[in-house]
Formats: structure tokens, C-alpha cells, sequence
């Protein structure tokens, strides 16, 4: 891997994972578009990079929601030593954020390579993507006429019932499907339940957090496993990237979610699956 | 619910520690397929730590 491949690989991670668009699809359908056929997804080393750039993305996130983890780790502690749940807001937040982990944690660890092997692939990855793109459509469509049959008012996060989280979390965990979107799935699930927009990004990208980091972090020992030669420089500048790129991100996200819907990233998935799909179909990428 | 909570508990703590020694990697369907053990033991170990509190919470519930 060329140190230019390893920024531009850095930015699509940070950009891409927090966008509803598949951090895992991008990675396997922009290297095949760049012909970048020297990187090999299953050697040691860009197991590694891969790594380090995910550590970078969480703790993106962990820092651009400092303040909310700080009250959120605060009230999680304080109910465990009581022994005893209550009504505040940030303990019930903290818990519906532990129980929506639990699926993709269970899954991801059980399935997560078996589906790479499986799916892996330019054209799988493109039909994945032209799927995420429909159910964003799908999912902004019902919550739209949810929302006009029943006239309820959106629901804040906290009023989120468990079982509904543990559906969240589900969502997220489709995102092992390269060209799923982690953000995408869990946002319209979020939808779905009778979160607002504003308030289903903010619960998708706060449920992302532990999941990105716990998964970069279990991944640790590949740094040091045997082949896996980190160039030191294109690790540390690839995860500062990714972290930036993750930070500006979720910082334009949180904005743009208030006033719009996920409609442009569903045409987006659509028409860029649909391109990846016909060049993989001609024998033009591979 | 108590006692759901507690059987989970066990069967958590068991699945852990029969990850983390490798002694049950003839299950695939749970996981243990003779590699990523110590990884499917932490997560046993979360999760049994998770019904553990659940536990607590129930037990204080009801007294």
C-alpha cells in the first residue's frame, strides 16, 4: 500500500462510516473504481492499517460527544452501585445505548468474518449498496406515513422503549453486509420506532461509538500479528486523518439531520451501486 | 425475570470460561470454531457480567 493510498483509504474511513452510505462497501468498491489491485484485504498488515483507522474514528466520536459520555458513563455507574434503575433521562439513555450494543456485538463476533468471505466482493458489495439505498428510501417513506396516520408527536431518545433499542441495534448489525450502512440501518430503524430524524442520528452515531471502538479494539493483537508490518508514519497519519475526517463528519451530520432526511444519500447509494455494479458486470472492475 | 436473569448469568459465566480455556471448540454453533476464542470469551464475559446486574436490578425491584 502506497503512502497516497493509505490517505485517501483514511479519509473514505472517516467520511464513510459515519455518512449512511458503507465505510465496508467504499473500502471494497473504491479501491476496485482506483484499480488498486496491491492491496489485498486479507493480508496482515492492511488488517492492521484498517485497525488503526477504525481506532481513529471512535475516538472521533468519543470526543465530539465528550460531554455526553462523561454524563452517560456518570449515570450508567451510579445505577449499577445503587442496584436500582430511575427516571433519569441520561441513566435510561446509558441503558438503551448497553442493550442496543448487545446484537451487533453477539452477531458481529459470531458472523462477521463468514459474511466478508461470503460478500466480500465488488458485485455483492454493489447490490448491498443499491439495497441501502432502498431501504433508506423504504424507511423515510414509512416513517412519513406513520407519522401522518397515527399524528403522534416524534418521541425524544429516551422514550425509547427496549425492546426497540435491541430493534436499533439489530439495524446496526446489518451493517455486516458490506454496502449496509451501519448509520443508515440503525437511523431508519430509529425512524421506524418514532425517533425524529435529529434524534435518530444522534442515537445511531452514539450507538456506533462502543461498536467501533470495542470491534477496533479487539483487533488490537492483529498490529503485532505475524506479517502485519504497520508502516508507522501511514498508520498514525491514517488514523489522525480518519479522525478528523469522522469528526467533521459527525459535525455535519448532527446539523444537516435537523432540517433533512435521508433521502440524497438513498439516490447516492442507488446510483453508485447501480454504476459499480454495471462496470463489475462488463469485466471494467474487479 | 429474576430467575431468567440468573440462569443467563450461568450460562455466560460457562460460555466464558469454556471459550477462554478452548476446551468446547466443537461447537461451532456457538461460536467456537477453534479460533478467535479469547474474543467470544470476553464477549461471554460482557454479557454475563451485563445479567449479573440485570440480576441486581431485579432483586432490589422486588424487595
Amino acid at each position: 500500500m502506497t503512502f497516497v493510498q493509505a490517505i485517501v483509504l483514511a479519509v473514505l474511513q472517516g467520511i464513510s462510516e459515519l455518512f449512511p452510505v458503507s465505510s465496508l462497501g467504499h473500502t471494497i468498491l473504491i479501491p476496485a473504481l482506483l484499480g488498486w489491485h496491491n492491496i489485498d484485504r486479507a493480508d496482515p498488515s492492511f488488517l492492521a492499517f484498517v485497525v488503526v483507522l477504525h481506532l481513529g474514528t471512535a475516538i472521533a466520536l468519543i470526543v465530539f460527544y465528550r460531554d455526553d459520555w462523561v454524563k452517560l458513563g456518570r449515570a450508567l455507574v451510579g445505577s449499577i452501585a445503587r442496584g436500582k434503575l430511575s427516571d433519569d433521562v441520561d441513566e435510561r439513555v446509558a441503558w438503551l445505548l448497553v442493550v442496543g450494543t448487545v446484537p451487533v456485538g453477539i452477531l458481529g463476533l459470531l458472523f462477521k468474518e463468514k459474511v466478508s468471505v461470503l460478500f466480500g466482493a465488488v458485485a455483492p458489495a454493489a447490490i448491498f449498496l443499491m439495497i441501502n439505498g432502498l431501504v433508506m428510501f423504504a424507511g423515510d417513506w414509512l416513517r412519513r406515513r406513520q407519522h401522518a396516520a397515527t399524528g403522534a408527536a416524534y418521541k425524544p431518545i429516551e422514550r425509547l422503549s427496549y425492546p426497540q433499542s435491541v430493534a436499533v441495534g439489530f439495524g446496526q448489525a446489518l451493517a455486516l453486509l458490506p454496502g449496509i450502512s451501519r448509520s443508515g440501518a440503525s437511523m431508519v430503524v430509529g425512524l421506524l420506532c418514532g425517533l425524529d430524524m435529529a434524534s435518530a442520528a444522534r442515537y445511531s452515531f452514539l450507538l456506533a461509538t462502543p461498536v467501533i471502538f470495542a470491534a477496533a479494539a479487539l483487533e488490537i493483537p492483529e498490529l503485532w500479528a505475524p506479517g502485519a508490518h504497520v508502516v508507522a508514519v501511514q498508520a498514525i497519519v491514517g488514523a489522525v486523518l480518519a479522525g478528523i475526517f469522522a469528526y467533521l463528519s459527525v459535525a455535519f451530520l448532527t446539523k444537516y439531520f435537523k432540517n433533512h432526511d435521508l433521502r440524497p444519500f438513498g439516490w447516492y447509494c442507488l446510483l453508485f451501486g447501480a454504476l459499480c455494479l454495471i462496470l463489475a458486470k462488463i469485466g471494467a472492475i474487479s | 425475570m429474576k430467575i431468567l436473569a440468573l440462569v443467563l448469568t450461568v450460562v455466560f459465566v460457562l460460555f466464558a470460561i469454556t471459550a477462554a480455556t478452548g476446551i468446547c471448540n466443537a461447537v461451532p454453533a456457538l461460536g467456537f470454531d477453534g479460533s478467535h476464542h479469547i474474543k467470544h470469551a470476553i464477549l461471554y464475559a460482557v454479557l454475563g457480567v451485563l445479567s449479573i446486574v440485570w440480576y441486581r436490578f431485579q432483586a432490589n425491584a422486588s424487595a
